[in-house]
């Protein structure tokens, strides 16, 4: 079977599998210098398995750190609750008026993740930008934890975390389901779902 | 579309954390600033010189990063990164990224610590980017904005600092002025740049910036003043000096200066603004009173009108040979005479215009009038190496003005081309220059009987034999055009046996069109149109006028982003006798004057003997000598005789950006000028006075530090005069003193006291 079947009945198999339910998303980029961005999510499977929509409960960790809040000097700084918005190519800004997607290739990502509403507040305490934006040529991934510094920002000079990639590497990126919330009816066609696509993520491999 | 899903229970990435320090001083940002980006350069390998074409070998220049450099936001804008401000250093590719909750300017702070391709740097560099560049970048502030810092960012931080130009604006008039062909490309690091005459343009602009910006990095080290850095050298006034002659201090002269400044005064050096061409026309012969208002003269007079003046400027010297060699740098080297001939006449590594332009990464030309048969400019001839060695291994012409023979064999005739009258021919160290047959150029027409088929050459234009207006001149003229049709006529495509290079007589006119002038030109007409063999007939006008407009209508000068200054002046008056500035007219009756050379430094002295030829007093034997003799007490002074015309016209007054029709009656000479021009294109340090060459460091500040070893300056009746300084108009007369116009000068407007204008005369936009 070639390679776009496969991932065709794969896609078609895990949409039906997850449609009626919300799961938990992992993410995972890593930097050309190393550093890497960790997280999760959930959200509900869209666009025939190629994407993940409705995003809540984000969770997010620079290099092992994570994007929390920091009591510094009886001051808390930084919020709790991180936010997803997406970028708008035609107007070349963040914009909360869309449902955010974040897309299983890398390369059609368009997001930030941050502790703030990125349409209205460009002051955040850490952030997680990913862009694909072929109108305006902007091909970045920032992850920036201002608030922390480790080894990687220590060995640079740099006082706070920082990493970019300009351009980002598609392949850097993944995205995978981690905790699917089945309904008991769909069950089984789940389950067979996820193992064809077992079976084809080991052949893809071995290709 | 492949999906990167990778499913069904992959387990999270291990993440290698490393250990978390808690941030002791962390606050929420205002706003997010995040750049990345290279610091990027050029990596100069500067020529060697020697009096061999064997030892000697061209400048080269890569692409380069800096690795190991400190960069940061200027929170406080002082040019420099300081404890608390955001920063980080170059990966071994230039490469940085950094963030700030401020916006502010970028600094590139680069150590001896830091590399250049790998290799040390020996002395200290900032480079700079203006905050407007960050904006410009920031396509939103969740992103990084890609800056990078380079000499050029620099240089556009500093127009936008002092021209109050916008960021666009600043970066287009820099892609324009240096030849980009995309404004954008100014900012790349040089080593990202595709375009490969662009990346050309880019390269050579940073090593002239990178050498200035070193400068200004030592300005702000050794905490020089205003007053060094502008040039004036009684702020405050120097022990042992009439104080009546101390220069005016402005309040800020013993100011120190942050980088921003003094990266500002590294591109005004002394005060003297940065040019990209400079013309010099010199002329023969004649002294200011013979030129200054002349009838026959009625083109360079509107020159000299509409231009700006020096109204006391001096020859050095007496006849052709040691003027000429002032022109070039800055000494005579104990000439008095035309003796020093055959060339090269200045053996070892002398300093010299035409190579310290080399060294920093600059060209030079000089444009010699009926240069015929013309080897110059020619790849082909390049070295020389086969020319006979009597004529100096390059040209045919001889100062006996007789006949000679080529290494070809075949006989020429003396011509018109008076060779003394060059300015870089006389160094052994120029002439073996990879490209030194590049250089030396040719303008106007060919003199001789016949072309190499044996036929008459029809000397339409110019004529090497009337005098008058009627002699085939126009002034719109062009003089190769005779000469051209000639060649066509005769099929001729070179002026000598088995050349192949195209026929291209009239260089100047050729390389005005391409852009290929140089940005030191010497234009030297022959004995016939520089007033040597005639004297002010009108021909000598058109042929200088011709030259001018030549300049006037090509590219570069009607461009503003360019600067371009045109000078006419001449080697000597008529009947010069003695000279100005930073030289002892006295001798010792041998013909020999009194020679002194100093390190590098310019605090060991050694002199040389005054009966030691004066070649073998310059081959690098510096404190090796002593002197045989005491020089006698300086007591004439020197600002009696030798006076002529120095005229100044730059585009920028043309265009209406600077003064025009202004004057400056402080006394100057050859040796000015050549300080000067080491100002204008950036070839010494102001805070360093051994970085001048030979007596263009003698100011009063030098000659009183080492007035042990000048004595011919002990009981000088006025140090200032016998001083050299820039050409910047620092010097303000004493309300009281008295002009008097020396023998051979008009009388300036001024008769008492201060110009009525102390602008610098080369002021610009």
């Amino acid at each position: 079977m070639n390679v776009l079947v496969k991932t065709v009945v794969a896609a078609a198999l895990i949409s039906a599998s997850a449609a009626a339910g919300a799961s938990t998303f992992d993410f995972s980029y890593s930097f050309a210098d190393g550093q890497q961005v960790t997280g999760d999510f959930t959200g509900v499977t869209a666009d025939g398995g190629q994407s993940v929509t409705s995003i809540s409960n984000i969770q997010v960790q620079l290099n092992g750190i994570a994007f929390a809040p920091v009591a510094v000097g009886g001051q808390t700084l930084g919020n709790a609750t991180l936010q997803a918005n997406t970028w708008n190519p035609a107007t070349g800004a963040f914009v909360d008026s869309t449902p955010v997607t974040i897309y299983a290739n890398g390369a059609l990502n368009n997001f930030v993740i941050s502790d703030v509403d990125a349409a209205t507040n460009t002051s955040p305490d850490y952030e997680f930008a990913y862009l694909n934006d072929l109108t305006n040529s902007l091909f970045q991934v920032v992850a920036a934890n201002f608030l922390q510094t480790d080894s990687f920002s220590q060995a640079e000079g740099n006082s706070t975390q920082l990493a970019v990639d300009s351009p980002g590497t598609a392949a850097s990126w993944k995205l995978t389901e981690a905790t699917p919330v089945p309904i008991p009816a769909s069950l089984a066609l789940f389950a067979s779902g996820l193992g064809f696509l077992g079976f084809r993520s080991r052949s893809r491999r071995a290709a | 579309m492949k999906s990167d899903f990778q499913l069904l229970r992959p387990s999270k990435v291990a993440v290698a954390v490393a250990s978390v320090l808690a941030l002791g001083s962390a606050s929420a940002f205002a706003s997010v600033s995040i750049v990345q980006g290279v610091v990027g350069g050029a990596y100069f390998t500067p020529p060697v010189f020697a009096d061999t074409a064997a030892a000697s070998s061209a400048a080269s220049t890569v692409a380069s990063v800096y690795a190991g450099v400190t960069v940061c936001f200027d929170l406080n804008g002082n040019g420099a990164c300081d404890a608390g401000e955001p920063s980080t250093t170059t990966s071994s590719t230039g490469s940085f990224k950094l963030s700030s909750s401020t916006l502010a300017p970028l600094v590139a702070q680069i150590g001896t610590n830091a590399t250049n391709n790998g290799n040390p740097i020996s002395s200290r560099n900032v480079f700079r980017a203006n905050a407007a560049q960050i904006q410009a970048a920031t396509k939103n502030p969740l992103l990084a904005a890609t800056v990078n810092i380079t000499p050029l960012s620099t240089e556009v931080a500093l127009a936008i600092e002092n021209q109050g130009l916008s960021f666009n604006q600043a970066t287009a008039n820099l892609a324009q002025r240096i030849g980009v062909s995309t404004a954008s490309n100014v900012l790349l690091p040089p080593n990202q740049v595709t375009n490969s005459a662009d990346q050309a343009a880019i390269l050579k602009e940073s090593v002239i910036a990178q050498g200035r910006l070193t400068l200004a990095a030592k300005f702000v080290d050794r905490g020089d003043t205003v007053g060094e850095l502008r040039g004036n050298f009684d702020c405050p006034a120097v022990a042992n000096f009439d104080s009546a002659n101390a220069d005016v201090c402005s309040g800020t002269d013993q100011s120190t200066v942050a980088i921003p400044a003094a990266q500002q005064w590294a591109f005004n050096l002394e005060g003297m603004p940065q040019y990209d061409y400079v013309f010099v026309i010199v002329e023969e012969n004649e002294s200011q009173n013979a030129v200054y208002g002349k009838s026959t003269l009625p083109y360079i007079n509107s020159f000299l009108n509409s231009g700006n003046l020096y109204y006391n400027y001096f020859s050095t010297g007496d006849p052709s040979e040691p003027n000429y060699l002032a022109l070039g740098a800055a000494d005579d080297f104990g000439q008095t005479g035309d003796e020093a001939i055959p060339y090269p006449a200045i053996v070892g590594v002398v300093p010299n215009l035409a190579n310290s332009m080399k060294a920093a990464g600059l060209t030079w030309h000089e444009y010699e009038g009926s240069l015929w048969p013309s080897p110059a400019g020619t790849t082909a001839n390049a070295g020389a190496s086969s020319w006979n060695a009597a004529t100096g291994g390059i040209y045919f012409d001889n100062p006996a003005e007789s006949t000679i023979t080529g290494a070809d064999g075949i006989t020429y005739p003396s011509g018109v081309v008076a060779k003394k009258h060059n300015t870089g021919v006389w160094f052994a160290d120029a002439v073996a220059q990879p490209d030194y047959a590049l250089n030396a150029r040719s303008i106007s027409g060919a003199y001789g009987t016949t072309d190499v088929n044996g036929n008459a050459i029809p000397y339409l234009y110019p004529s090497n034999t009337n005098s008058t207006a009627a002699d085939n001149y126009t002034a719109a003229g062009d003089w190769d055009s005779a000469l051209q049709a000639h060649a066509a006529a005769n099929n001729i495509t070179s002026w000598w046996t088995g050349n192949t290079q195209p026929w291209v007589q009239d260089q100047f006119k050729a390389d005005l069109a391409s852009g290929n002038v140089a940005n030191l030109n010497i234009i030297v007409p022959d004995t016939k149109d520089d007033m040597h063999d005639l004297g002010t007939v009108p021909r000598t006008d058109y042929w200088a006028e011709n030259v001018v407009k030549k300049i006037e209508s090509s590219a570069i000068w009607n461009d503003p982003t360019k600067r371009v200054a045109i000078v006419i002046t001449f080697d000597e008056g008529e009947s010069a006798t003695t000279a100005c500035c930073g030289w002892n007219p006295e001798r010792t009756g041998d013909g020999k004057a009194q020679l002194v050379t100093f390190t590098a430094n310019g605090t060991e002295v050694s002199s040389q003997s005054a009966e030691s030829p004066f070649t073998e007093a310059y081959k690098g034997s510096a404190g090796t000598s002593t002197l045989t003799f005491t020089p006698p007490a300086y007591s004439n002074g020197n600002h009696g005789h030798g006076v002529t015309t120095f005229g100044l016209y730059t585009n920028q007054m043309a265009l209406g950006n600077a003064p025009g029709g202004i004057y400056d009656t402080d006394y100057y000479s050859h040796f000015s000028f050549v300080r000067t021009v080491q100002d204008i294109f950036g070839l010494a340090d102001p805070g360093q006075a051994g970085t001048y060459m030979n007596r263009s460091k003698y100011t009063e500040t030098f000659i009183n530090q080492n007035a042990t070893v000048l004595p011919e300056f002990a009981g000088s009746a006025n140090p200032h005069f016998d001083a050299v300084r820039a050409m910047n108009h620092v010097y303000q007369f004493p309300a009281d003193v008295t002009h008097v116009a020396p023998a051979g000068a008009v009388t300036p407007p001024v008769t008492v006291g201060p110009d009525p204008v102390q602008t610098n005369l080369w002021e610009t936009n």
